[in-house]
């Protein structure tokens, strides 16, 4: 509110940036899995114009080829190019992680905060709820939330969302709970602050470090268990270009043409190591402890 | 509180999970759309046929009663009959429980104790090349999808060179003596995926143990690094780590699916798949009712050893509002007061910790 | 192992040689210097206490003596000698039989040095099977009879949690000297305790101590602690020692302008002799103040108080009265767990009290302070104003010090300008450019001064101050006494003071309450509790207290309880307002 009194906003601008690249110089795990992540999104993004051939269309005289000028790694059993059949791939996955992790970190924050600060009855049964949902396997819950309402990006998006909330809401909410002991927290309530305002001024900016590694750590979850989807022929429909669906097509033929396989196992791989050492970098540059906070929750 | 309550206590929420947790799934499944008898018999069958069909599966009932009646012959092991067969669902599921049980409990076993191993030598080894090493193994397994691992283990062992069968060619009819030769690569590979987290989860902890006062109490004491770590951090280290092992174990239920469906093993993940997919809902309440109850187990096993591990939790009084919040004390301020270079290099210690993987539900 | 015993270099007459030390930490690409040019020697028997502020490398210095070095510092230069043995080129093996075996540590919290999933018996076992002494049971409990602890065959079943914090120190004594060793490094070993137990737990020491004639390292923030054990001090700031003299000299004729400092801050020490100046004045003689004519109504009325957290819990304040008056301060003194939190969390409205009356009645606002937060009305919320113990949690560390204050400004009086936020920095001392940081930015001193400012932004009329110097360095603690007796001064100000140490009250309070076990024990006009006569709980308390200066231990029972309340009840009233609770000799 009444933040900038004496300095001048580009100075105030400049130090946030330091604060925000800080952890970067101080982490080179996080520096190489943002990296990945960027590079990622980037061939995705530009996928179209970098592919050079589109990658549904099939050409029976040039099936299972190997590396040659106009193919680079080659194409498959139905002649289609391996190259842009990956770079496309990647689009729909990072689309339904970034949709699906986005909503379920979210709503699991909010949930996880507003419920470690009521500390009631509406406590409990959230936790209980939680519990129950975390139960149930999500690959089961996802066959046949998917098998019945088809595999649109939506359905999708709303059905991984339920299966990761709770796991969020968990964690959020025993990182809430120790932030709640501070002091700050206290002098809010002897202010007579509204619980609302109590959860967002004070309670959810102080926890957003744990969000951030939590949402890090999730997608990568997630974009394992949507390429597992589609292998087993539960997500993308063929002939869409999926990572997963393209190991489960060129599985087959893995010794006469590696690169159907290993190409798209490569990228996912990439982008999940990419996710993970970003969460291992934020925690690390973040000095969250989740292995402490897993204990309390 | 006595141990005895804290215990009771744990139970009872367990079983309410467990309720619960059939609750939603029995409301999920009735909430799909379309209507199962028309489905079984097709879009040609007779209105009277539907009509039959349904009174025969119970459809006509009320949701509640037909859940209570569920609820109640599932407890008795009567999980009621499949759609696709007609046989009970309960015999079937139990041989593929078998099966599943088959691969799982060795993978859970040997991952666990291997697993844990690493993850405290890694901790304890941290920044040394053996770190460095379990860590990036851990890393690149733990971002390698199942289903991957499974296909190089069979390209190099069953084809580049022959010494597992690449496939279950035998169905769920089959043997444990005729499945014994097919078990050992879906193993592996469940070994390999459920050691990867547990790594890196005990890998933290014991780094976050390994930094506290009370080890370097023993370390002054003038114990060797042996004594410190095996009878000082582990017990200490173990306990976060726990609740991901518990996790894992439940979470194999699901590897076990991508890895079943590579392998064509009659397990379970593979009658989940088939069931999912002739949209046999008898079959499916059941798997899923079986998984919820192998979580919730899990998780109460793990708080049951956290309760045998942990003196504190075994005897103190735990009540969680025995103090309002922004009242409780703490003495570490006090200590704070002069600590020094010991405060901030506890701060650093803390703020080196990896990130440790809580849950992959 | 006792190989390195045997040759003690008696020859040189110490036991420990610090030659010159000089050690840095590395951080990132940078070499932060921690220690330099550290130089000192210990003899068989005698105590070297090392004093400084958080920071100054005392601790550094004090676990180089066990060859410990925290992960990324080294030996820069200088050598550190223990029983004739360079520690730092010791083996392995070598270094392990220092190791509690030559030298030994008795760290600062107990609480977390003892390995919690162990059974102490087993721990103190370990400290004499490691050393290759026998170790059974009769040993184990040998040592801990040792330390003047009840009932050994049943301590030793116990698991660390399962003791209090003196119960816990003095195992940690146990092991350090299981081995008899001829050096004791003590690193702030009664921080964290109360001040009975502290008396008592360096009386222990010290006896020990002659008995087994070990050299002592003593470091500490608290010139009480030192000057009572140690028989030379040195000063250290910024990693280097700037004064080493003998204590009674150092006191007498401090030389270094640091020590000078140190010494003009302790609590008590540069208020009480200047009362002109100060807020003291009020304190023991009646003050001149129009209000004094005709007593103005408390502001603060608590009438048979009882306070409980949960309903089958015993209550943690049971019948307690006190009052308030306008612009008083009243100090509200005893040791962890007497009640006096509970005390100040209820007249902020966190906790709901369960009976009695408890009123506020101040300057055109009054209410019912029984009533929690949320049955308050905003004048009263306003009125009342919290200080916290610790400005590092008080603080929320994701909003700047200007939305710090700006939030009560805009909650209770509708608007908050940055003029405005201004103005309430500049009045705790702090200039305007402040609002713009973070707290990680400020120092401890400065946090605590925007936890002022913050409870100032809402314009009370009674602030309750919760331990505020408890975390802070001696001279920081002075200035923030300072500012909030000044502030009191200015604005009219009452205020409910809450502390454990009786020295800090000495100077602040007009009026000090006694608190044990939940009640009050006595309360009076603080120049007349401080001369007597008193319950006996205060004296114990006064007693236990160690002025920086006198160099003799008092002798003080922290286990036996010498005194219950009388039967009958009732107070005792020795006029001026100073009563004490009726008790008889248990």
């Amino acid at each position: 509110m009444t933040a900038a009194l004496q300095s001048s906003p580009l100075t105030r601008f400049r130090g946030r940036l330091r604060g925000w690249t800080t952890p970067l110089r101080a982490s080179t795990a996080l520096s190489i899995g943002l990296g990945l992540i960027a590079l990622h999104v980037v061939l995705a993004l530009l996928a179209p114009v970098i592919a050079g051939h589109d990658p549904v269309v099939t050409d029976s005289t040039n099936v299972l080829s190997g590396t040659t000028w106009s193919h680079w790694l080659g194409t498959d059993q139905y002649g289609r190019d391996i190259l842009s059949r990956v770079l496309n791939g990647g689009r729909y996955a990072l689309l339904v992680t970034f949709l699906a992790t986005t909503i379920a970190v979210a709503i699991g924050t909010v949930l996880g905060a507003v419920t470690a600060y009521a500390d009631n009855w509406f406590d409990e049964v959230v936790m209980r709820v939680v519990d129950a949902l975390l139960s149930v396997p999500s690959i089961l819950a996802l066959l046949v939330v998917v098998t019945v309402f088809d595999s649109g990006l939506w359905v999708i998006v709303l059905a991984v969302t339920v299966v990761y909330a709770p796991a969020v809401t968990r964690v959020v909410r025993g990182a809430a709970r120790t932030v709640i002991t501070q002091d700050y927290v206290t002098a809010a309530r002897a202010r007579g602050e509204k619980p609302l305002s109590i959860v967002f001024r004070e309670i959810l900016p102080n926890v957003l470090d744990v969000v951030l590694v939590e949402y890090a750590m999730r997608a990568s979850w997630i974009v394992l268990l949507i390429s597992t989807l589609s292998f087993l022929g539960f997500g993308a429909n063929p002939p869409t270009p999926d990572w997963g669906l393209m190991v489960q097509e060129n599985r087959t033929a893995l010794t006469v043409v590696p690169m159907g396989t290993l190409a798209p196992i490569v990228a996912l791989a990439t982008l999940v190591i990419g996710l993970n050492l970003s969460a291992d970098g934020l925690s690390k540059a973040l000095g969250i402890d989740r292995a402490q906070q897993g204990a309390t929750s | 509180m006595t141990v005895l309550t804290t215990v009771l206590r744990r139970i009872g929420t367990a079983i309410l999970t467990i309720v619960l947790a059939s609750l939603f799934v029995f409301l999920a499944i009735q909430l799909l759309p379309g209507d199962v008898a028309q489905q079984l018999l097709g879009q040609n069958a007779t209105p009277d046929a539907v009509k039959a069909l349904r009174e025969s599966l119970g459809l006509d009932q009320n949701v509640w009663l037909r859940y209570g009646n569920w609820l109640i012959g599932a407890a008795h092991g009567d999980f009621g009959t499949s759609l696709v067969s007609g046989d009970p669902v309960g015999p079937s599921l139990f041989v593929a429980f078998r099966n599943s049980m088959l691969i799982a409990v060795p993978a859970m076993l040997i991952g666990v104790t291997v697993s844990l191993t690493l993850g405290v030598v890694a901790g304890v080894r941290r920044g040394r090349a053996s770190d460095h090493v379990i860590s990036l193994i851990s890393l690149v397994v733990m971002s390698v999808p199942e289903f991957m691992v499974a296909t190089v283990l069979v390209l190099v062992f069953a084809i580049a060179i022959p010494v597992f069968p690449a496939v279950v060619l035998r169905g769920s009819d089959a043997t444990v003596l005729q499945l014994l030769p097919s078990v050992w690569l879906p193993m592996i590979v469940l070994t390999l995926a459920m050691a990867a987290y547990i790594v890196r989860t005990a890998r933290s902890s014991t780094i976050d143990v390994m930094a506290s006062e009370f080890i370097t109490t023993a370390e002054l004491k003038g114990l060797s690094t042996r004594q410190i770590v095996w009878r000082h951090a582990v017990p200490s280290a173990l306990l976060p780590t726990l609740n991901v092992v518990a996790l894992n174990v439940a979470w194999l239920l699901g590897g076990v699916v991508v890895v079943e469906n590579v392998f064509n093993y009659p397990g379970m993940g593979k009658l989940m798949l088939e069931s999912v997919f002739n949209r046999d809902l008898p079959t499916i309440q059941a798997i899923a009712l079986l998984s919820a109850l192998i979580y919730v187990v899990c998780n109460l096993a793990a708080d049951l050893v956290a309760l045998a591990l942990d003196p504190r939790l075994r005897t103190r009084q735990r009540g969680r509002r025995a103090r309002p919040r922004g009242t409780a004390r703490r003495p570490a301020a006090l200590a704070a007061a002069s600590a020094g270079p010991a405060t901030a290099d506890t701060a650093t210690a803390t703020a080196g910790t990896s990130s440790a993987r809580k849950d992959r539900a | 192992m006792t190989t390195t015993v045997d040759d003690v270099p008696t020859t040189t007459g110490f036991v420990v040689r610090v030659n010159d030390l000089a050690i840095s930490y590395t951080a990132g690409r940078t070499d932060v210097p921690v220690v330099r040019g550290v130089s000192f020697d210990i003899r068989p028997g005698r105590a070297l206490g090392l004093v400084g502020e958080s920071g100054s490398g005392k601790s550094t210095v004090a676990r180089a003596l066990l060859a410990h070095l925290r992960r990324g510092s080294r030996i820069v230069a200088g050598s550190v000698e223990v029983a004739g043995d360079d520690v730092f080129a010791l083996s392995p093996v070598d270094t392990r039989a220092l190791r509690g075996g030559t030298a030994a540590l008795v760290a600062q919290n107990a609480g977390q040095a003892l390995t919690p999933s162990m059974r102490v018996g087993r721990q103190l076992r370990e400290a004499l099977e490691s050393h290759g002494l026998p170790s059974g049971d009769d040993r184990v409990q040998e040592l801990v009879r040792r330390v003047r602890l009840p009932d050994p065959e049943s301590i030793v079943l116990r698991y660390p949690h399962q003791l209090s914090g003196g119960q816990q120190q003095r195992i940690a004594i146990a092991m350090a000297i299981a081995a008899r060793p001829q050096v004791l490094v003590l690193d702030e070993p009664t921080t964290a305790l109360d001040v009975v137990t502290q008396a008592a737990v360096l009386e222990l020491i010290r006896d020990l101590a002659v008995e087994l004639e070990m050299a002592i390292l003593l470091v500490s923030h608290d010139l009480g602690v030192v000057s009572s054990m140690a028989d030379e001090i040195a000063v250290m700031r910024d990693g280097v020692v700037v004064e080493h003299r003998p204590t009674a000299d150092l006191f007498a004729t401090p030389e270094h302008a640091y020590t000078r400092e140190l010494l003009a801050a302790i609590p008590g020490a540069a208020l009480a002799p200047a009362p002109a100046d100060g807020f003291a004045e009020s304190a023991g003689s009646a003050e001149p103040d129009p209000a004094a004519v005709a007593p103005a109504p408390p502001v603060v009325q608590a009438d048979g108080l009882v306070i409980r957290y949960a309903r089958h819990l015993p209550a943690a304040v049971q019948d307690v009265s006190f009052t308030i008056a306008p612009r008083e301060t009243l100090a509200v003194v005893g040791e962890s767990g007497s009640g006096k939190s509970t005390l100040a969390t209820a007249l902020a409205g966190l906790i709901p009290t369960e009976s009695g009356t408890f009123r506020f009645a101040g300057d055109g606002v009054s209410g019912d302070l029984a009533e929690p937060v949320s049955g308050r009305s905003l004048d009263l919320r306003r009125a009342v104003q919290l200080v916290f113990q610790n400005a590092d949690t008080s603080l929320n560390p994701r909003r700047t010090v200007g939305a710090a204050i700006a939030r009560p400004l805009k909650l209770f009086t509708g608007t908050a300008s940055a003029e405005r936020v201004g103005e309430i920095l500049t009045e705790v001392g702090l200039s305007p450019s402040f609002a713009a940081r973070l707290p990680a930015q400020l120092s401890g001193g400065q946090r605590q001064r925007v936890g002022i400012a913050r409870a100032l932004a809402a314009g009370p009329q009674l602030v309750i101050a919760d331990e505020i110097t408890t975390a802070l360095d001696v001279r920081v603690q002075a200035e923030i006494l300072q500012l909030l007796a000044d502030l009191q001064r200015d604005k009219g100000l009452s205020c409910l003071f809450i502390s454990h140490d009786l020295a800090v009250v000495r100077g602040v309070a007009d009026r000090v309450a006694v608190m044990t076990g939940g009640r009050i024990v006595e309360i009076g006009p603080t120049g007349r509790v401080f001369a007597g006569p008193n319950h006996p709980y205060t004296r114990q308390l006064l007693d236990a207290t160690l002025e920086p200066g006198t160099t003799e231990l008092p002798d003080v029972q922290d286990a036996v309880a010498t005194w219950r309340d009388a039967a009958g009840g009732g107070w005792r009233d020795l006029g001026d307002g100073h009563s004490i609770r009726n008790w008889e000799d248990a």
